[in-house]
């Protein structure tokens, strides 16, 4: 009986120290009072509206780094994810509509609550998508957590069920050709614009600057919105979605049925 | 209508919660996004209806009270079996079929997660030609099919009878 409870004692002393070490302990670590110099200048131009020349009025730094300071490393970023999808696509030449006919999928437990929790993926999707410019996340996040519902629901209604409901190869091709155009035309935005009023612009410009007055408000009736990058996490967010649902929807098809098309394309020739 | 109501109410709600703050632009996107995500979803997640009455979400809330006591109970005697002396005498595990009685598929998910969620019984499988889900139960006191049912899942079959069917 002693050492039980000797054992119990030194579980539970075990317990508070791990208690302890989880919130006190983390928040008494080391934290320098003086920014380096990048982060200086990080922290006073990301969201400064003393001096809006300088500033890309995004308070969410990593989102302001990825879509204004650096926004066309960023393209050629989602272009590689792109260019990838494009050469799945090619690789499935042929096979990209091999959908079996029916598919069973899992029991009612798993169909019904992927039913309700895929609701609710895309519901927190979209939040991350449209707070990207006020806290961490953004496009690529969110679209990726949109396109977990799409992953989910492959598993538990099978590739049948989703083509019937019209998530298929070809919406989600056409959507994601959409979300790529919304994202070139938000990053041309302010160069439409000053090719129309002849005057100076970027590509990728968000905010006005010195000699390249034409920009897009970082507010609307004192609503923050930052501008193209709202746009673009927006367009992003769906292009990515799109992509990611390409993807599984590619790789989720059978061989046996694909393989079955193929034969018959080749006798009917 | 109603369905797109209350499709939109639950994802307004997953968004508010999620951001966690109430500002203009907050409700603004969340609007909007919600009546997008009603559309979608709208028939996928309500097929009937019908069936969505005052009454209904009422005996849901009767059904929380009941389901939160019937998990503190599980939980104490559960503490006690993993207490005891001597563990492989308190416990006799195996599996047992319970048979349900339930027409819808939300009915069903409740009666299954309700037994999964309580200490002590854990849902394996589930057999819809049969009406049957198969739970493994950390201590079977009886093999009588009905005696089962009393233990397992009866009052959960009820409410979810109720709130469902």
């Amino acid at each position: 009986m002693g050492s039980r409870l000797l054992a119990a004692l030194s579980m539970c002393a075990m317990a508070l120290a791990l208690a302890y070490a989880l919130t006190v302990g983390v928040f008494s670590i080391y934290i320098p009072i003086e920014l380096r110099p990048l982060a200086k200048i990080l922290v006073t131009s990301a969201y400064n509206e003393s001096t809006p020349l300088f500033s890309s009025m995004t308070p969410e730094i990593v989102t302001a780094v990825v879509w204004d300071y650096r926004g066309i490393d960023t393209f050629f970023e989602v272009a590689v994810f792109y260019v990838a999808i494009v050469a799945t696509a090619a690789l499935f030449r042929g096979i990209e509509r091999s959908a079996p006919r029916t598919s069973v999928g899992l029991s009612t437990i798993v169909r019904t609550v992927t039913r309700i929790v895929a609701l609710m993926i895309v519901v927190v999707g979209s939040a991350i998508i449209l707070h990207g410019h006020l806290t961490p996340g953004g496009g690529f996040q969110g679209g990726a957590t949109i396109a977990v519902a799409v992953a989910l629901a492959l598993v538990a209604y099978g590739l049948a069920k989703l083509v019937e409901h019209r998530i298929d190869y070809e919406t989600s091709l056409k959507v994601r050709s959409l979300g790529l155009l919304g994202l070139s035309l938000s990053a041309c935005i302010a160069l439409i614009a000053a090719l129309i009023l002849n005057t100076n612009a970027y590509v990728f410009q968000n905010q006005p600057k010195t000699y390249a007055p034409i920009g897009l408000p970082y507010a609307v009736d004192g609503v923050l919105i930052s501008g193209t990058v709202l746009l673009l996490n927006i367009f992003d967010g769906i292009a990515v979605a799109a992509g990611f649902a390409l993807l599984l929807i590619l790789l989720s098809q059978p061989e046996d049925v694909a393989r079955e098309r193929v034969l018959s394309s080749e006798g009917g020739e | 209508m109603m369905r797109y109501v209350v499709v939109f109410l639950l994802s307004l709600a997953t968004y508010l919660v999620f951001v966690g703050s109430v500002t203009l632009y907050d409700i603004v996107t969340g609007i909007a996004v919600s009546s997008v995500a009603a559309t979608v979803f709208g028939r996928i997640l309500v097929r009937n209806p019908r069936k969505l009455e005052v009454r209904r979400f009422v005996e849901l809330v009767r059904y929380l009270a009941t389901f939160i006591a019937t998990e503190i109970r599980a939980h104490l005697e559960l503490a006690k079996i993993v207490l005891s002396p001597n563990v492989s005498k308190s416990i006799r595990p195996g599996i047992v079929r319970v048979r349900y009685d339930l027409e819808s598929d939300y009915g069903v998910t409740l009666l299954a997660n309700s037994i999964t969620n309580t200490p002590g019984t854990l849902v394996v499988d589930l057999d819809e030609e049969e009406r049957a889900l198969y739970v493994h139960w950390i201590n079977v006191r009886t093999l009588e099919p009905e005696e089962i049912r009393d233990i397992v899942s009866r009052s959960f079959e009820e409410h979810a009878r109720k709130i469902f069917d």
